[in-house]
């Protein structure tokens, strides 16, 4: 039976954009966001034939690639470090122009606030955000939906939270 | 603070993630830049079947996506230069795609010894063991490949000559050479394409975008360019030879090395292939194959007309030398005692009969440093649940006490 795969070409052009803004989310500069999402789409590209639209959507499938390439990035050695170095000096991590053009300044420093929260809290605001349903964030977080749905509400607290505290900071 | 006002607080910052990645997008380019570099990274039969399976799409989305790379796998080419005149030193320039004549008389294992060429299945699927699903066989055809175990046989003819072919090598480029490649074609360093890893450069001129990626050692594949045109150039001439020839005659970029060029076309899309060979030293030429023993060269995409990419080796410096080499009887005996490039197996385990051998080169890295070395490729093909499949032996003719 042929395969209803759409042409891989829809699905990057359809999902870059999205995958570009979840591990943006999820990391410190622009350039690393660049790289994991080259490699999400890397490992995509190679592992297309085996995808099964039938079994999960594009988009959970892309999503939980790029959650597993963010997560080794964080692994790889001294990331994790450079990462807290750069969210420490996020306004002065960006120095290409050009990169900073690409990226409107409040939602950067938005996505700073979202990128320090705890990894689970992060990650369930970035792919909720991205697009995704509760029951697609649970089963990539290997949670149940209403689980996921409690995450969420938990983190969106949390970046209020810190949002607030900042602001308070700055008056 | 209230209920109502904490939701509200709440679903105003909902709002504002909302827009927030909506609007969080990659610079301009990197969307055209990465699909370039993925398709680089395919091998051509894939990118064939891909481009017959998608010219619907294509034809709908006009260029915006170098599509054209679509081949640039197969344009992938071969470094630079090959032989020498004057003493195998060659221009740095894309001039030094000059081709040589004939291999100097250098002395034996003069580069010490050689990292060993070998193919390997890269992105080729291999058949499973409890046989092809539906949609895969589908997927394939009947050049598909098998580097699974198989029962080796040799009923080919051997060339009666013994081979007389030389190594050449290449040192891995810098960024100063993909500049100065760049320059040569009127195009400067651009940082609204450039890439966080992967490029030596990458570079806009008038009305095209060029990048330049170092040798992907894994495959391995030598340092190579893809020209992008920023929108489709009509493709002039009689034919889409002629076309290719004139697009890349605007840029000097027209192979001078030894080449056999090919048209593969589907569903308006074009690909023209210069093959690249080398001379040997008592005449004729041996074509260069990739990991899974295919000819490739550079390439020039022609999509519904228009040309969207041409790719080649990057010109770099070659130098020659010659080793001892086994004898024919000698290289078969390997290539039935060779080893599978795939464990994944076709069970039973086939019996193959390699009836055609053929003289080529292929590219191994080692250090820093890429060697062409020549090898005799053979081949044969059989017959399993209504697919044809090859098999392919690459035996390295470089004494094996020469190699690493």
């Amino acid at each position: 039976m042929a395969s209803d795969r759409p042409p891989f070409e829809d699905v990057y052009r359809d999902y870059l954009g999205r995958i570009y803004a979840y591990v943006r989310a999820q990391v410190g500069t622009s350039a690393d966001a660049e790289d994991i999402t080259a490699q999400v789409f890397m490992n995509a590209y190679q592992a297309y034939d085996r995808f099964e639209p039938r079994n999960v959507t594009p988009a959970a499938w892309l999503f939980r690639i790029a959650r597993n390439a963010t997560l080794d990035h964080f692994r790889a050695s001294g990331r994790r470090d450079r990462l807290q170095r750069t969210i420490e000096h996020q306004p002065e991590a960006e120095h290409d122009p050009s990169a900073m053009a690409e990226e409107r300044i409040q939602y950067r420093a938005l996505l700073v606030h979202v990128a320090r929260l705890p990894e689970r809290q992060r990650d369930a605001i970035s792919l909720r955000h991205s697009g995704l349903s509760f029951e697609e964030v649970g089963h990539l977080m290997s949670c149940s939906e209403d689980a996921a749905k409690m995450l969420y509400h938990r983190a969106l607290k949390a970046l209020r939270d810190a949002v607030a505290g900042q602001e308070q900071a700055v008056e | 603070m209230s209920d109502d006002k904490e939701d509200l607080e709440l679903q105003a910052l909902q709002r504002e993630l909302d827009d927030a990645f909506a609007t969080t997008r990659p610079r301009r380019g990197y969307e055209d830049e990465l699909w370039l570099r993925m398709q680089a990274r395919r091998p051509l039969r894939t990118r064939l079947r891909d481009a017959i399976g998608s010219v619907g799409a294509l034809f709908r989305q006009a260029p915006a996506i170098p599509l054209g790379a679509v081949a640039v796998l197969l344009m992938v080419v071969v470094g630079a230069g090959i032989l020498l005149n004057s003493g195998l030193r060659l221009s740095p320039t894309h001039s030094s795609y000059a081709q040589g004549a004939q291999a100097p008389d250098l002395a034996l294992s003069e580069f010490g010894k050689l990292p060993t060429p070998a193919l390997h299945p890269g992105l080729v699927p291999a058949p499973v063991s409890n046989g092809p699903s539906a949609s895969y066989s589908a997927a394939l055809d009947q050049s598909n490949l098998y580097f699974g175990p198989a029962t080796l046989r040799w009923t080919g003819q051997m060339p009666l000559q013994s081979v007389q072919a030389a190594v050449y090598r290449y040192a891995e480029p810098g960024a100063s050479l993909a500049d100065q490649f760049a320059a040569s074609l009127g195009a400067s360093s651009d940082k609204q394409v450039r890439s966080g890893t992967g490029f030596l450069g990458t570079y806009s001129g008038q009305a095209f975008i060029l990048t330049v990626q170092p040798t992907e050692p894994q495959l391995p594949l030598e340092p190579y360019f893809n020209l992008a045109p920023t929108s489709p150039v009509t493709a002039g001439g009689a034919d889409s030879r002629d076309a290719a020839a004139a697009f890349l005659g605007r840029y000097s970029l027209v192979p001078s090395w030894p080449n056999e060029v090919k048209v593969q076309q589907s569903n308006g899309h074009v690909l023209v292939q210069y093959l690249r060979s080398f001379q040997l030293p008592g005449g004729g030429v041996a074509y260069l194959v990739n990991w899974i023993g295919q000819r490739y060269g550079a390439s020039v995409d022609i999509n519904n007309g228009g040309i969207t990419g041409a790719s080649g080796p990057l010109p770099l410096n070659l130098d020659a030398t010659t080793y001892r080499l086994i004898s024919n009887d000698e290289a078969v005996r390997m290539a039935l005692a060779s080893t599978p490039a795939s464990s994944q197996a076709i069970q039973p385990v086939p019996a193959v009969d390699l009836k055609s051998v053929e003289l080529v080169y292929a590219l191994a890295f080692a250090g820093g440093r890429g060697y062409y070395e020549p090898a005799y490729l053979f081949s044969g093909t059989f017959s399993y649940n209504g697919q044809t499949y090859t098999k392919r032996v690459l035996v390295p003719l470089v004494d094996p006490t020469l190699r690493s």
